[in-house]
């Protein structure tokens, strides 16, 4: 997948660096590979890619609001929690995947639209701290509130249900791999929607929000509604990676509600390049595997993390597929650069006088 | 006729200061205005009380007939008033297709469309092609906003404006900072616009070439009131307007100027300079020099290399390789502190103030910023006092905020702040841009009186006329490149001779 960047959104949609089709066959080949995964893997390897993929809803979902609409919030756990509870509840009434997912997402959604509310009148710093207090908030409600959350403990058994109701023809999920397809479906699906909302109006609008949003209103654009639509959205994609946490674990717990857990998807878009499309998608992968492998040498993982981190930011500007484009472009760039060098300089340019 | 804008006792103060005060007006559909007053007239906060920007303490907006007093500002450019901003406000990292999109979507009513492909709106395509031609953008349509020089982000900066079809257009300052060339396809394209009659022009300016051969009434501000408001031949005879504005008799050039000693040994000296931006070469082996006591102008166009050639002086902009030398001290590879520590003093076209510091404490802190000058020499003992002896306007606004001076005063500020880190050399970039033509005379001799009071100049400028009243000698760069060393006594006698380089117009008609 082309890193989109910053550039160019009218341009990139007429004109890309590969052909329409042909970028069209190939992500359809990545995901039919995706999806032929379980033949050849263990139910390890499967949880694995599950939690990769849940990641990436969620690195998604913030960067919509941080790489392309220029917020930073340090508040996204609050809705992934909120998708996984309210699924967890769902679920252990009603034995209905779809069902716990479409409640998850709606509760969400709802948290979203209260606390975008009031945070997206605020800029920068004040944005940040605005969202991560209303994080601290709803994880406190999440820990202390044992009659509902069961406190400490969490959500306790909740089921793999069947997708689309308990009994014959309801489309068991209960293998591994089966609900591993599920997850990789509604991330493809969740990745299309976004791939075409950055190439929407609204897209343009957002990036726009980024980078001068007094401008936007001085367009005739309501801005604190569009950052609001965004803010929701950004909730709501938040809230389907938690909803599918549940089923895969059969728990959870209060650490979905932490800020560390709002960490995640920062860390997962930086490392990615938060300014590009796939850049939160390669970053979730890269946090997922890192964890992995050093959790089995080393309880101190989050020191290795932070030496890759260190290592990216003062290396690679741009993340991993934002770094990687800009040196392809420069390579690229440098082939006729040296023509291009010999063409400014005027061929008889006059002396000065001393 | 209805008129198209009515003001009624607006009154907007920032502290003390009363910006805007009990000022009523009335506009007519089809007319083209100009806003003229000097710095720190409240023209630009006038502006923003109309556009939602700021609200105001008292009085009523309105458009068309209705009450916009309360409107926010997006829902005034739907109503059709619209703005361009005095600081280039553009989408810097977006294509200039981008940045004209939003504001051609907004007026669509597309600009909330989800999921139906950007190039696949009906219309977008085709008014951006039009907006691209019309402005002169069609060549830069994919590049990025902020790699366009600062004249051609100007005009995607009216572009923006204009893309909403308003009723009511108000540009601030909109040819501030641009090439002759690109002025006169600004005000070309602002004609053809005005001839269609569907837009109503508010135009903030300072050149007054352009404002007599535009307007059709002409609106003088003065501390927040109007002044005159009138036809251009009435404002042209009204003798308020000549005091407050226009200024008294040009202190035109003369050939013997008082202070004037002879130049001393060499204090800045540049060989061979070579500086890049990426992969284009800006500036290209440029030498010159610049002789204690001396003022030397540094003339040229738009992106012709004056302000890279400053930075790199500054070590903004590290060369890649020459001789920068202050004395006999080699300046190359230190950085920009260290340099104002061996005594120059730099101010940047954009200014640059801090905005949440009190006037006085921009000034203190950047004495304190300074410090002890590294080169062992004193300096010339520049204080708060001193300083503001050169700018009495500045010690009356000593309390007010960076950020609720007007742009004139900001660069005063900006120069009074440079004063006060005791440079032996002052860098100044383009001091003549956006102010009014008294201000600029008033400026001229702040210029000489720093210099008579032994601080050597080195100044970039477009505006010829300003610069060859002030220089000693001065240099033409053209691409990165010396073209020609001449004379300020030899440029004033022989204008014509920077024709092919500058701007020669752009003097202030006197009236």
């Amino acid at each position: 997948m082309r890193g989109d960047g910053s550039l160019a959104t009218v341009e990139a949609a007429r004109a890309s660096a590969w052909p329409r089709h042909l970028r069209a066959a190939a992500a359809g080949a990545f995901v039919l590979a995706l999806l032929l995964v379980p033949l050849g893997a263990n139910s390890f390897e499967l949880f694995l890619l599950a939690r990769i993929a849940i990641l990436t809803l969620f690195a998604m979902g913030f960067n919509l609001l941080f790489g392309h609409g220029g917020l930073l919030s340090f508040g996204h756990a609050a809705f992934y929690s909120a998708g996984a509870y309210t699924a967890g509840f769902i679920l252990k009434a009603y034995p209905s995947l779809l069902l716990g997912v479409l409640g998850g997402v709606a509760a969400a959604g709802a948290l979203g639209l209260v606390v975008g509310f009031f945070s997206v009148r605020h800029h920068d710093i004040y944005f940040a701290m605005l969202t991560l207090a209303f994080g601290m908030l709803v994880y406190s409600l999440v820990w202390k509130w044992d009659a509902v959350t069961g406190g400490d403990n969490g959500l306790i058994g909740i089921p793999r249900a069947p997708l689309l109701y308990p009994g014959p023809g309801g489309i068991p999920m209960a293998p591994v791999g089966r609900y591993y397809e599920f997850v990789v479906v509604v991330t493809v699906l969740v990745v299309a929607f976004l791939w075409r909302l950055l190439r929407s109006p609204f897209g343009i609008v957002l990036r726009g929000l980024r980078e001068n949003a007094e401008r936007v209103e001085f367009a005739g654009i309501p801005m604190r509604r569009y950052r609001l639509v965004a803010f929701v959205l950004s909730a709501a994609i938040a809230g389907i990676a938690g909803t599918l946490v549940g089923p895969l674990e059969n728990t959870v717990g209060p650490e979905t509600a932490h800020w560390a857990t709002s960490a995640e998807p920062v860390l997962a878009s930086l490392l990615g390049g938060a300014s590009t499309f796939s850049g939160p998608i390669v970053g979730a992968a890269l946090l997922v595997l890192i964890k992995e492998i050093v959790e089995r040498h080393t309880q101190y993982w989050l020191l290795a993390m932070g030496i890759v981190l260190v290592a990216l930011v003062l290396g690679l500007r741009g993340g991993v597929v934002g770094g990687l484009a800009a040196l392809w472009r420069r390579t690229r760039a440098g082939v006729s650069a040296g023509t291009a060098a010999q063409d400014t300089v005027p061929a008889g340019s006059p002396g000065r006088s001393p | 006729m209805t008129p198209l804008l009515r003001v009624a006792r607006l009154r907007k103060a920032f502290g003390e200061l009363r910006a805007v005060d009990d000022l009523s007006l009335e506009l007519l559909p089809g007319q083209f205005a100009c806003l003229i007053g000097p710095n720190g007239a409240g023209k630009t906060t006038l502006v923003n009380l109309l556009t939602g920007r700021l609200a105001p303490d008292e009085g009523r907006i309105e458009f068309e007939g209705r009450d916009i007093t309360g409107l926010a500002a997006h829902a005034r450019v739907r109503l059709g008033l619209a703005r361009s901003f005095q600081i280039n406000s553009v989408f810097p990292q977006l294509t200039v297709v981008d940045n004209l999109a939003i504001p051609v979507l907004a007026r669509l009513g597309r600009s909330g469309a989800m999921l139906s492909r950007i190039d696949r709106v009906p219309e977008l395509e085709r008014e951006v092609g039009r907006l691209l031609a019309e402005w002169h953008l069609e060549a830069e349509r994919a590049r990025p906003a902020a790699a366009l020089s600062h004249g051609t982000q100007r005009l995607l900066e009216i572009a923006i404006a204009a893309a909403a079809r308003p009723r009511l257009l108000l540009l601030d300052e909109p040819t501030a900072g641009l090439s002759p060339l690109e002025k006169s396809q600004v005000l070309a394209q602002l004609r053809r616009v005005a001839g269609t009659g569907e837009t109503t022009f508010v135009l903030v300016e300072h050149d007054m070439d352009i404002v007599f051969r535009l307007a059709d009434r002409i609106i003088v501000m003065h501390r927040g009131r109007v002044l005159a408001d009138g036809t251009p031949d009435e404002i042209r005879a009204n003798p308020a307007v000549r005091d407050a504005y226009l200024g008294g008799t040009v202190a035109g050039p003369t050939a013997e100027r008082p202070g004037s000693a002879p130049p001393g040994a060499p204090l800045l000296t540049v060989e061979r300079l070579n500086t890049f931006y990426g992969q284009s070469h800006v500036i290209q082996d440029l030498s010159l020099t610049v002789r204690r006591g001396e003022v030397v102008a540094l003339l040229g166009r738009n992106g012709a290399g004056k302000t890279t050639t400053l930075r790199s002086v500054m070590g903004l902009t590290p060369p890649r390789s020459g001789q920068v030398l202050l004395g006999r001290r080699s300046l190359k590879g230190l950085s920009p502190h260290e340099i104002a520590q061996t005594g120059v003093g730099y101010v940047p076209e954009d200014r640059r103030i801090f905005r949440d510091l009190a006037v006085r404490d921009n000034l203190l802190i950047a004495a304190r910023a300074v410090g002890q000058r590294t080169d062992g020499d004193a300096g010339h003992g520049w204080d708060l006092a001193r300083v503001y002896a050169l700018f009495p306007d500045l010690a009356t606004l000593e309390r007010l905020r960076g950020d609720q001076l007007s742009g004139g005063q900001q660069k005063m500020l900006a120069i009074g702040r440079a004063l006060m880190g005791n440079p032996q050399l002052l860098l100044l970039d383009e001091p003549s841009e956006g102010l009014a033509p008294a201000v600029v005379r008033a400026l001229a001799g702040v210029v000489e009186r720093i210099r008579t009071e032994g601080v050597t100049i080195l100044l970039a400028e477009q505006n010829a006329a300003f610069a060859t009243l002030l220089a000693d000698r001065a240099y033409i760069i053209e691409n990165g490149r010396i073209r020609l060393e001449a004379s300020g006594a030899s440029l004033r006698a022989h204008p014509e001779a920077l024709q092919r380089y500058i701007a020669v117009e752009g003097t202030p008609e006197a009236g």
